[in-house]
């Protein structure tokens, strides 16, 4: 049995859970709150959790059959595709793999600053951003947009032509900020970049795993609201 | 066969990872070194085969690629002989590899943003000049130290614990590619006082005595000496800017 440990409104944890429903596996998602020291529900700085997770980070994902617990959405990810041989989302092929494991890494300091200008400063309170970071960070997205963009003007998906786990790590952070999600930010400068999230949107089992995005919308709305009364 | 080239510069973490991965991998490479100060990384070829302006790249006859984490795994599953990749990254443990890929992946957000951090803003800003003012200056300018300063002794902490439990990081045996990565960070704090425990200085040995002993068994891996000479050059100009207070 897999446990996913997480939320789904965190982007990573939403990246691996999109791979397992994709992979048909039979696990069980357990809340954990990023960034709280609570025990209820479980936060990931509590002492319980962290004795799991030393970091105290979420995703994490444990296999109760083998006592393997590991963290970081990608490494989850490549796991989870290798154990049950998802040949199409990570190639075999030793270039096509690598090429996969490239945007992977330059994930982190790429495309998820996405999540780190706009999404973080509303949901995340505890970190605390200064308006200078938080002004570099919004620099960041349109320079990662336009990266996106050149390498998507020359392949319909980030690994030439076929949908990889390299879409579904970018796409979290990227994709949930257009329009028709969370409207945190305008893509309508980066037609390949919207055109990429379309045709991502499309891939299985999307649907069911982003039913998240109408309550984070909500929530958005509301402190927008309210910062336009102040 | 033409050898596959490396762009990169020995003053950088992760192509010196890429270096010691390739010597370990037993496969020649030509390695083609980055000025930044020249704006080596600015040239409309090297855009070409990075638009990030970032390295190392490798260019593998008409493949290219960058991100360290990416090449060193090409670079071992393309060449190295197979007891090297098992010691490595083993193609015959799924579970092993996966441990290995979530130390990698952990590096990215917790321990280089603290170790690089701060040696970028306390060494290599008064060392190297960077024409893009994109990468170094920048961050430099929108990141407190103080969050610098924490990551650093939290990642620190956190792999203390980890190494009590087994001798390397990832619970493998012997030395693994996330032991190369995450080591390559760790020793660039040689630029720093040796008498004074981080975060500011280089001596593990009271606070994280894992870490220490570990970085021991990490300096003693083949090639570690070939790899960081290019870097530890710098160190007499590091120290004597020190002792001029412009540090």
């Amino acid at each position: 049995m897999l446990k996913l440990y997480g939320v789904l409104g965190s982007q990573p944890a939403r990246a691996v859970y999109w791979v397992l429903k994709l992979a048909n596996a039979d696990f069980e998602l357990i809340e954990v709150m990023p960034g709280s020291d609570k025990e209820k529900p479980l936060g990931s700085r509590n002492k319980e959790y962290l004795a799991k997770v030393p970091p105290g980070i979420v995703p994490a994902l444990e296999d109760t059959e083998t006592g393997l617990v590991l963290w970081e959405s990608n490494a989850i990810m490549t796991y989870i595709a290798d154990k049950f041989k998802m040949n199409d989302l990570y190639p075999e092929d030793l270039g096509a793999r690598a090429k996969v494991q490239q945007w992977m890494n330059w994930h982190h300091h790429n495309s998820r600053v996405f999540t780190f200008a706009l999404f973080a400063p509303i949901f995340r309170p505890d970190i605390k951003f200064s308006e200078k970071e938080l002004k570099g960070n919004r620099k960041k997205c349109e320079m990662v947009a336009n990266l996106l963009d050149d390498a998507l003007s020359r392949s319909p998906y980030l690994v030439g032509d076929k949908f990889t786990l390299a879409d579904i790590a970018v796409f979290e952070d990227v994709g949930e900020c257009a329009q028709q999600h969370l409207a945190l930010f305008d893509f309508a400068k980066h037609k390949n970049v919207e055109a990429w999230i379309k045709r991502v949107e499309q891939a299985p089992e999307f649907k069911e795993s982003h039913a998240v995005f109408p309550v984070l919308k909500k929530v958005i709305d509301k402190v927008q609201k309210n910062k336009a009364k102040l | 066969m033409t050898k596959p080239i490396v762009w990169g510069s020995v003053m950088s973490q992760p192509t010196r990872a890429v270096l010691w991965t390739a010597l370990l991998s037993r496969v020649e490479i030509d390695f083609r070194p980055i000025d930044t100060g020249k704006g080596d990384h600015l040239t409309p070829e090297f855009l070409k085969l990075n638009p990030n302006k970032k390295f190392p790249v490798v260019q593998d006859g008409n493949f290219v690629l960058h991100e360290s984490h990416a090449i060193m795994k090409y670079l071992l599953e393309k060449y190295a002989p197979a007891d090297v990749r098992e010691q490595l990254y083993p193609p015959s443990d799924l579970e092993a590899r996966s441990r290995i890929d979530t130390w990698l992946d952990w590096k990215h957000n917790f321990l280089r943003p603290g170790a690089c951090g701060l040696i970028r803003r306390r060494v290599m800003r008064h060392l190297l000049p960077d024409v893009s003012k994109h990468s170094m200056v920048w961050d430099l300018k929108e990141i407190p130290a103080e969050r610098e300063e924490r990551m650093l002794l939290d990642s620190l902490k956190v792999m203390d614990d980890q190494i009590a439990a087994g001798s390397y990081i990832a619970g493998t045996n012997s030395a693994s590619l996330a032991d190369i990565a995450l080591f390559t960070e760790i020793s660039q704090l040689d630029l720093l006082p040796q008498d004074v425990s981080p975060p500011h200085g280089c001596d593990f040995s009271k606070d994280f005595p894992n870490v220490h002993a570990w970085s021991q068994r990490l300096r003693a891996l083949e090639g570690y000496e070939t790899i960081i000479s290019g870097f530890t050059r710098a160190q007499p100009k590091v120290e004597a800017l020190r002792s001029q207070g412009k540090l």
